[in-house]
């Protein structure tokens, strides 16, 4: 039975090219899009190395200083950070890390503009970087304000040509560093780890921020188990309210969070919401459901016409013993299989889009992969494609009486 | 094997009421060769359709081999047509996107035979009509009487007690009419075929056993 179908499919495929093509194509392109996204959303928040413990992991990412009628908003400061976010309970790492900064260094009189970040010892226990040469600085380079750096591989190779990098110097910020380790590049949208240049954050000239509440740092704490996640979040929130601000002119109180990575990135799009991961989830699920709509019903029309000017068969199956049920499995079979020859379409093109965007350098060090999980939702959903677009032709079609049908379709 | 008892079949559209079959009573014997005549309208293929249980009757009954036909529900229906009836049409209706071989298959698809036994018996239908040579073709490279041969070997694939046929010759010439005649005749007398056929050449209606002649949904004597 599927032997003959899928015979019959091929040949009816064939004999329409200009529909079978217009199919393929919608198929395909909406699987490119949905794999790109789906893509760009897993490489920006999924589980990947170094962020090897993103299941029980929180940030703090954003402050507030609020009074009357002035708001300062920015990341958390070193004073809020060291009195609310040190040794919460559940937490096994703590680190805190300032936001990657532009600085320049020159290399033979030559500007080259790098991503530097300031971190503690802590950062590299709490993220496991692959290291190609020499290792991370230790909370005694820290203490101490060693002027050591780990770099990235690119950075190497842009700074110190083939050799090694380890035991090289870069001179930043009126600083020589002595580079101790090198990192392979991390993409530039994985916003917790990224940086080119990582740099002992006291080496840093000024202590500004190290005094305030509100700055440009950011903390990355990693609990015992994911478990102790909310006991974490309520804590420091408990611990935030307690500050006392009223010395600070113009300002009463400070807000701040500590939040999942998919919250922070939520935050755009949904607010402040508490529910803000959920709802940009649901927003992005609805989003793709839109958009395959148009493409699904693109699909029903064209397999309405298609098996709209085969009301003859309908009526010859019918009289030579179909059920209904036999033929509406005969057309959104048809639709299906021409759904699937579309995904895989889709899934070569996809792959084709991501290993461009990879090496065109858009986005800095991406490492966008076609992963096996999209790879089974771009199927699932071509094969939801199929059966629906299939589904209603195939309905109305089954419906013919058999002599309307030999006569030539519905009246 | 085929009775019809007061069989009326009225066709409602919007306002028109059309009376296609009014009160007919006809019995076919197994083994008859009946041919039905009229003129156009006279409702000649309403009649077969009744009698194929492709339409009901807006009144009386249907009895094939002995079992009345008591619902009309699709699947009941789809079995019955399978297992006994074998049609044929004027214009062949044949599936276009099908080889001859596997449009000749279709019959015993919804009976579940296997692929092997389907082939084979596929090829032994064509043998009958005639074109074991054409299998691998499709339908639009064969001549219009190829074409009906391929749809009387799709009709007897599945060996059904009962043929019936729709101006089977009237999209063909008259030689090649009184071929697939003469074949329709052969399945008669050699397989003991019962055939019932609408035709309009008097010539042909006086190869059969008996003639059903038509006028406004009555059949006269
Ligand atoms: N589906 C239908 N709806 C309405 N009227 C129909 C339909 N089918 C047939 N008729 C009418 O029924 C009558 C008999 O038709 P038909 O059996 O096709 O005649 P014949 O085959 O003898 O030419 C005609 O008047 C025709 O117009
Ligand atoms: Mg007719």
């Amino acid at each position: 039975m599927l032997g003959h179908t899928l015979k019959s499919t091929v040949r009816v495929l064939l004999r329409r090219k200009f529909f079978t093509a217009v199919s393929l194509f919608g198929v395909a392109l909406t699987l490119v899009v949905l794999v790109v996204a789906a893509a760009l959303l897993d490489h920006t928040f999924g589980p990947h190395p170094p962020e090897v413990y993103s299941g029980r992991s929180l940030g703090i990412f954003r402050a507030s200083l609020k009074g009357k009628s002035w708001t300062r908003n920015g990341g958390p400061g070193g004073r809020l950070l060291e009195t609310c976010a040190r040794a919460l309970p559940g937490a096994e790492i703590t680190s805190f890390y300032s936001a990657q900064d532009q600085e320049v260094t020159y290399r033979d009189g030559e500007r080259v503009s790098l991503w530097v970040k300031r971190t503690d010892g802590a950062f590299w226990r709490a993220l496991h970087f692959r290291f190609l040469e020499g290792g991370p600085f230790t909370d005694a380079d820290d203490a101490a304000a060693n002027a050591v750096a780990v770099v990235n591989d690119a950075t190497r190779r842009k700074l110190f040509g083939d050799g090694r990098g380890v035991g090289k110097t870069l001179r930043l910020d009126g600083r020589t560093f002595t580079v101790v380790g090198v990192v392979a590049d991390v993409p530039f949208l994985r916003a917790v780890p990224f940086a080119d240049v990582w740099l002992p954050a006291r080496t840093a000239r000024s202590d500004a921020e190290a005094r305030a509440w509100v700055g440009e740092l950011r903390a990355l704490i990693v609990a015992r188990s994911r478990a102790d996640l909310p006991g974490i979040r309520e804590e420091y929130r408990r611990r935030v309210a307690a500050v006392d601000v009223s010395a600070e002119p113009r300002f009463d109180r400070l807000e701040s969070e500590a939040e999942s990575f998919l919250e922070m990135g939520a935050r755009g799009m949904a607010g402040t919401s508490p529910h803000r991961a959920a709802l940009a989830v649901a927003f992005f699920i609805a989003l793709a459901v839109c958009f395959m709509a148009l493409p699904a019903l693109n699909l029903v029309n064209l397999a309405l016409s298609r098996i709209l000017e085969r009301s003859s068969e309908v009526g010859v199956r019918k009289a030579f013993g179909a059920t209904r049920w036999r033929l509406v499995l005969q057309f959104v079979t048809e639709n299906v299989i021409l759904s699937l020859a579309g995904g895989a379409l889709g899934i070569v093109l996809s792959a084709g889009v991501l290993s461009a965007v990879n090496q065109s350098g858009l986005i800095p060090y991406a490492q966008l992969a076609l992963n096996v999980r999209v790879l089974l939702w771009g199927l699932l959903a071509t094969c939801v494609f199929g059966v629906l677009s299939g589904a209603l032709p195939a309905l109305r079609m089954s419906r013919l009486h058999p002599v309307e049908a030999l006569q030539g379709g519905p009246r | 094997m085929i009775r019809l008892e007061n069989v009326e079949k009225v066709y409602r559209t919007d306002r028109i009421e059309t009376i296609a079959l009014s009160n007919v009573s006809l019995d076919v014997a197994e083994g008859e060769f009946v041919s039905i005549m009229g003129p156009s309208g006279s409702g000649k293929s309403t009649l077969l359709h009744v009698m194929g249980l492709l339409d009901a009757p807006t009144k009386g009954s249907v009895t094939l081999n002995g079992r009345k036909v008591e619902s009309y529900f699709d699947a009941a229906l789809a079995k019955v047509r399978n297992a006994e009836l074998g049609f044929v049409f004027q214009t062949f209706h044949l599936v276009p996107d099908l080889s001859v071989l596997d449009n000749v298959e279709v019959p015993l698809l919804y009976r579940g035979t296997g692929g092997k036994e389907r082939r084979k018996r596929a090829e032994a239908a064509l043998e009958r009509v005639g074109l074991s040579a054409r299998t691998r073709h499709y339908p639009s490279q064969l001549s219009g009487g190829q074409q009906q041969r391929v749809a009387i070997a799709r009709a007897i694939v599945g060996a059904p007690r009962i043929l019936l046929a729709d101006e089977p010759t009237g999209n063909l010439d008259s030689a090649t009419g009184d071929d697939v005649l003469d074949l329709l005749k052969d399945l008669n007398t050699r397989e003991r075929c019962t055939v019932v056929m609408v035709t309009h050449d008097e010539r042909q209606a006086a190869k059969t056993h008996r003639t059903v002649r038509l006028f406004d949904g009555r059949p006269v004597s």
